[in-house]
């Protein structure tokens, strides 16, 4: 049985290419995304922070990878990619042993537990069922969170992020 | 400065000049699913809070809301009752400050101000942008760390930036803060001296020369300076000054009055926000009933009332510290720190479940129809009639009483100086406002209230270098108002001669003059190793 099947019927699935991307040129590390996360999954964080010393803070989210290292590395598969393309993490089969967090290389699961499981991005998808947008999209004050298929945003959407910045990074 | 935001599903890249309609929206129908603040808090979390209270109270014991408005009516009016305060929220609606008024003149008192009271420094400032303009503007001049302070605009400027790809942002302030961040030029103003630096960049504007100023008191360089005067001289018709009062200038009213001269000379908008929805409008209604704003602060901090009113806000939060009288009456939606001390307690309803007008920061009227949703309280409007006994009537004029801001000078407080040789000490914002974080932003988020452990205090290299301190020391921080122990954090961009403390820190608040100040400016402290 493919591992998509475990939640959905093969004839549903509608591949999710879109991603929350993030405009390093607007975020302004208000944590609202983190909040949001937190209250749309009943008080879990799933939203990881990515802490560029002293520069920034920024969410780390999940990429929902083409081949994911986290669910290679998952002892007890339970992280699967979906037949949506969505990557996600399933509570009662999760030891915790942060193998997954070891192996993702953006750092975009955390490696503090959460209720003795890890903590994982599942891109909102109760929201996506019902139209919406992410929960950290939305509440993003600054507009820099996007949800859009990444080739889009290749094509020249971002506005050209930190390569614009200034040297002397200090910001808190 | 949340007011009037829509609701758009435009995506970011087609949003980006549509100003003040690219923001969320506030939402209040508790069903939906998307009920977001433009602040990034959640309105929905706040109606559906579990610490939400429902029940007034006199004590420990529950009454019901009327027997407890009655209660407190008649000990107010009672003879040992001598000298009342009131303090209202700047969430209030016009109305409700205007049935305040009357409840403050039936008890015999002047004594009425708002909070935060850090809206005060620019609520004497009348406004001419609009959100729109600010998206679109050529440049944008912030002065304070807007993004801090105000994150909600933090999407328009970032659209004005986006647009053509340019940078499109001047950032003036005290230290480098997380607005200076995107902007190109930063300038960095020593304390005290932004005004000065802005009327240097008004000069210049008029005819003036950059070799004539005295660039080093200035602090900063003459590229820097000429890139931003040609920026905002680029943006003449086209351009806004925003401002957002904090604790990094010593006259943030002198600022606010720089920044205006500037806008007008440069022939750009001018932008004061406060961070309160409707500050500035209950200020005007009070100024222009001659309260005496200052001396209420004075007074309650100073333990000379004989009773305390405060209308949705509460004071032991947000002016901690202070004596609480032997009559303290509050009304409020939460269980705060105050609930518990008070004397009397009502709930009522938030600014986002009233009906009522109140003055945008465009200076435009904004009326707000919402029916609180299945809620058995009434707002803070119908407790205030309870409490007077009777319905008061508002007047028609309103909308007129808050059309021009009161002049009032330098400002009603006077700010007290930076003695020199002094280290200077700032307070360092975090996303928890106000002591505890109940005030404003009230959540049990682990990751939010991690950051109530803050601890440190951040030194520049140079100082700590000096004092022999290195990362994880402890000092003692000592300064006019008092004094805390705190950890050492090296900070290398820091400015010498200053350091940074986590001034919502319950330990470090101490040393800043809350109950003076409406304005919680920088403060000279004396620091040695603990």
């Amino acid at each position: 049985m493919p591992p998509g099947s475990l939640f959905m019927e093969a004839t549903q699935v509608k591949i999710e290419k879109r991603r929350v991307i993030i405009d390093l040129d607007r975020c302004i590390g208000c944590s609202s995304c983190r909040v949001a996360c937190s209250r749309t999954h009943q008080m879990d964080l799933n939203l990881n922070q990515a802490i560029a010393e002293p520069v920034a803070a920024f969410p780390a989210h999940c990429r929902h990878c083409e081949n994911p290292a986290c669910a290679a590395a998952c002892p007890k598969d339970a992280i699967v990619k979906g037949d949506d393309g969505i990557v996600r993490r399933f509570t009662f089969k999760c030891i915790g042993c942060l193998s997954c967090a070891v192996a993702c290389p953006f750092g975009a699961i955390d490696i503090s537990h959460l209720r003795n499981v890890i903590a994982k991005c599942d891109l909102c998808y109760q929201r996506l069922d019902e139209g919406l947008e992410p929960a950290c999209v939305t509440t993003c004050v600054s507009g820099a969170l996007s949800f859009e298929d990444p080739g889009d945003v290749i094509e020249g959407n971002l506005s050209g992020a930190r390569s614009k910045a200034k040297p002397g990074l200090r910001r808190w | 400065m949340q007011d009037s935001f829509y609701l758009t599903e435009t995506p970011r890249s087609e949003a980006a000049v549509f100003g003040r309609k690219s923001i969320p929206a506030i939402e209040f129908d508790p069903d939906v699913s998307r009920g977001l603040c433009a602040r990034g808090n959640y309105c929905q979390e706040l109606i559906s809070h579990k610490d939400r209270v429902f029940r007034a109270k006199i004590g420990t014991s529950f009454f019901s809301a009327n027997k407890v408005a009655r209660e407190l009516s008649e000990a107010m009016l009672s003879g040992s009752c001598k000298r009342v305060a009131i303090l209202l929220d700047g969430s209030l609606t016009l109305e409700e400050t205007e049935k305040a008024l009357a409840l403050a003149d039936k008890l015999g008192t002047k004594l009425v101000a708002p909070l935060p009271a850090e809206d005060m420094a620019i609520a004497p400032f009348k406004n001419k942008f609009s959100f729109d303009a600010i998206s679109k503007a050529t440049t944008n001049v912030v002065v304070g760390d807007a993004f801090t302070l105000c994150p909600t605009i933090a999407r328009l400027l970032h659209d004005a930036r986006s647009l053509g790809r340019r940078n499109t942002m001047v950032a003036i302030d005290t230290v480098p803060g997380r607005t200076g961040w995107f902007a190109h030029p930063e300038l960095i103003a020593p304390v005290g001296k932004v005004p000065m630096l802005l009327d240097a960049i008004s000069s210049i504007i008029s005819g003036g020369s950059i070799d004539e100023l005295p660039l080093s008191e200035l602090g900063v360089n003459a590229g820097d300076l000429s890139w931003a005067v040609d920026a905002i001289k680029s943006a003449s018709g086209n351009g806004n000054i925003i401002f957002t009062p904090g604790w990094h200038f010593v006259d943030p009213f002198a600022v606010a009055a720089a920044a205006q001269r500037l806008a007008e000379i440069a022939n750009i908008g001018f932008a004061a926000i406060p961070i309160a929805t409707n500050s500035r409008g209950i200020y005007r209604l009070l100024a222009a009933a001659k309260c005496d704003i200052a001396g209420t602060y004075a007074a309650i901090r100073s333990g000379e009332i004989d009773a305390l009113l405060a209308f949705d806000c509460d004071p032991t939060e947000a002016l901690p510290g202070i004596e609480i009288p032997k009559i303290f009456g509050l009304t409020g939606q939460l269980h705060t720190t105050g609930y518990d001390i008070a004397t009397h307690f009502i709930p009522s309803t938030y600014l986002f479940e009233k009906k009522g007008r109140i003055l945008g920061t465009e200076e435009d009227i904004i009326k707000l129809d919402q029916n609180s949703v299945g809620l058995e309280i009434s707002g803070a409007g119908a407790i205030i009639d309870s409490i007077f006994g009777g319905v008061i009537p508002v007047s028609p004029d309103l909308e007129l009483m808050v059309a021009e801001p009161i002049e009032v000078g330098s400002g009603p407080v006077a700010n007290s100086g930076i003695p020199k040789g002094d280290i200077i000490a700032f307070g360092h914002g975090n996303v928890l406002h106000h002591g505890d974080g109940r005030y404003t932003r009230r959540m049990d988020f682990p990751f939010l209230r991690a950051q109530l452990d803050l601890t440190a205090a951040e030194l520049p290299k140079s100082l700590a270098e000096k004092l022999g301190l290195v990362e994880g020391d402890k000092i003692k921080i000592t300064g006019y108002h008092g004094e805390a122990v705190l950890d050492v954090k090296i900070a290398e961009w820091l400015s010498d001669g200053t350091i940074l403390v986590p001034m919502h820190n319950p330990v470090a608040r101490g040393l800043f003059d809350w109950g003076k100040s409406p304005v919680l400016g920088p403060v000279a402290v004396k620091i040695k190793k603990a």
